[in-house]
């Protein structure tokens, strides 16, 4: 009943070309993926959807921001931020920074960036200090929003440490010799140290040894996977981990693909008995990153490039704006249920055409609004000058 | 830590990218967007490599890729379901292998005008020749949905056939 169906949908594919796929692009776009979060490489991504041209170009920011007073910033209170160059935004107020900010998080107390030489520095509004280095080719930051600790892999000395800020202080306070992958003529990109989440007095990281948890009170690490290749975390707020890949159930004995994340408690993974998360919320996304609410009931995913929230409990959407334009990112939450968004409103190779604005949407209504609207531009040959509290550099 | 096998990837992609190029413009029908559309998706097979058990479970998962993000584009993009135009009709009557192929030409056209998931739901089914079973895994969805997704396809493109050319379908329907 279906041949002729079948004989003109085989004539339709054979109209396309048998062209070699460049395994090169993909696998250095894949390796991008493994290691960062696809929100940080979006524009390319949005680039290779057509979306966009390419590059990111730093325009003249948008007016009406005020310096900040000596004194410094109230980082309790959550404010949409951004930054551009030096100038870190957060809500009207702006932050000059000592360096240009080539990646950034906000704890309640402060913002802790990276410069391009991968030196990391606290700022609060009221001067900066510097606290560390990070790879920067790399720059991952981490800190808890709610909270006071900031993480990342130092590598001021030669041995590469985990180190934990406490930003109410400016004080390192922990520093844990992390396991170097060997080295080898390998091609592994889970064989590097990286730092996954912070959340409260818990360190998520990676290391040679698989995914651990620090508890920065005690001073305590448990190996939750030894094979960490089979697991990443996309966020981890108010004790709820996001998360791909764990070996689960007896009837799942191997790590699921990349096409859902699944929902676990802190408590429950820190036993590193896996059974003990026996049904897990499952998020259907391809999404590498997930920006919880501070009570870690939702979080607002980068689903193929799209703004969507979804419910931690039950694992459905919750909100989204189909009338957003096609690039629009959810990256942090506001209080009142509602979130903020990346949003490319405009699409073309002239980067006055092509501007970010940022956007705070209503949980669950989707009602956005623009908060800055033309914040930076794209154009086709530069990618430097802006970056999102998500701790990563924007490609 | 267990190590990624660069030569096997490359070879899954090299065997497969073929099959999976044509299945990803019979969903999207454009030549450019396709291409797109399978680099996404094996930029997503690469990231998963380590959990995919065999190149069997990796094509599974690349296709499965394929046509999510094909539905997710779609909607991001703003897609909906395009009318046709206008009644295609085969010509001459009752020259039956040209009326085939005029029908199979409007075919084509008919499929992009179907909504996304239906026409997921044909290609996989009638084009790949996947099961209902293996369809509804791929859609993340129950097997009754997708019989009611191709059903409704199917009558969707014979309603839309001039009187002739339904004809010529409801011979092809008769026979087979």
């Amino acid at each position: 009943m279906t041949e002729l169906l079948r004989a003109a949908m085989r004539e339709h594919a054979a109209d396309v070309d048998h062209e070699p796929t460049d395994v090169a692009t993909i696998v250095a776009a894949g390796r991008r993926r493994v290691r960062g979060r696809r929100i940080a490489a979006g524009v390319a991504a949005a680039a290779a959807t057509g979306i966009v041209a390419a590059g990111v170009a730093v325009l003249a920011p948008s007016g009406g921001d005020t310096p900040v007073a000596t004194g410094g910033i109230d980082f309790s209170t959550l404010e949409p931020s951004w930054a551009v160059g030096e100038v870190i935004h957060y809500g009207r107020d702006t932050i000059e920074a000592d360096e240009p900010v080539r990646s950034y998080v906000l704890s309640a107390r402060g913002a802790v960036y990276a410069d391009a030489t991968g030196t990391v520095r606290l700022t609060t509004g009221a001067g900066d200090r510097t606290v560390g280095r990070v790879d920067p080719d790399a720059a991952i930051l981490r800190a808890d929003r709610g909270g006071d600790m900031a993480a990342w892999v130092d590598v001021s000395a030669d041995a590469p440490a985990l180190a934990v800020l406490d930003t109410s202080t400016g004080r390192l306070v922990r520093r844990v010799p992390v396991s170097m992958p060997a080295a080898g003529p390998s091609d592994n990109e889970f064989e590097e140290v990286l730092v996954f989440a912070v959340d409260g007095d818990a360190v998520l990281w990676l290391d040679d040894d698989g995914v651990s948890l620090l508890d920065v009170a005690t001073g305590e690490a448990t190996v939750l996977d030894p094979g960490g290749d089979r697991w990443s975390i996309a966020g981890a707020r108010a004790g709820v981990v996001l998360h791909d890949g764990l070996v689960l159930t007896a009837d799942r004995p191997e790590g699921e693909g990349g096409d859902r994340l699944f929902v676990s408690k802190v408590s429950e993974l820190a036993s590193g008995d896996y059974a003990l998360v026996v049904r897990p919320t499952t998020i259907e996304t391809y999404a590498s990153y997930g920006a919880l609410d501070p009570t870690g009931e939702r979080v607002t995913l980068e689903d193929e490039d799209a703004y969507t929230v979804f419910s931690t409990s039950t694992g459905a959407q919750v909100a989204g704006a189909l009338d957003l334009p096609g690039f629009s990112v959810g990256y942090d939450w506001l209080a009142d249920d509602r979130t903020v968004v990346m949003s490319l409103p405009e699409v073309g190779e002239d980067s006055d055409a092509s501007r970010i604005d940022i956007v705070v949407c209503t949980v669950p209504e989707s009602v956005c609004t623009t908060y800055a609207e033309g914040v930076v531009g794209f154009n086709g040959d530069d990618s430097s000058g802006f970056a999102l509290p998500i701790g990563e550099f924007l490609d | 830590m267990a190590r990624r096998d660069p030569t096997a990837f490359e070879a899954f992609v090299q065997g497969r990218s073929p099959a999976l190029r044509r299945t990803a413009y019979l969903l999207v029908g454009e030549r450019g967007l396709a291409e797109d559309l399978l680099q996404e998706a094996l930029v997503k097979t690469y990231v998963a490599w380590p959990r995919l058990r065999d190149t069997g479970a990796a094509e599974a998962y690349t296709r499965k890729a394929v046509v999510t993000t094909a539905i997710s584009w779609w909607r991001r993009k703003g897609w909906s379901e395009r009318p046709t135009a206008e009644f295609v009709e085969p010509a001459p009557s009752g020259a039956t292998e040209a009326d085939a192929a005029v029908t199979r030409a409007w075919l084509r056209e008919a499929l992009d005008s179907l909504a996304p998931r239906q026409r997921a739901a044909v290609v996989l089914r009638f084009y790949d020749d996947l099961s209902v079973a293996e369809v509804a895994a791929v859609l993340g969805c129950s097997e009754g949905t997708v019989k009611s997704q191709v059903h409704d396809a199917m009558n969707r493109l014979r309603t839309t056939l001039g009187p002739d050319a339904r004809a010529t379908w409801d011979r092809e329907v008769a026979v087979g």
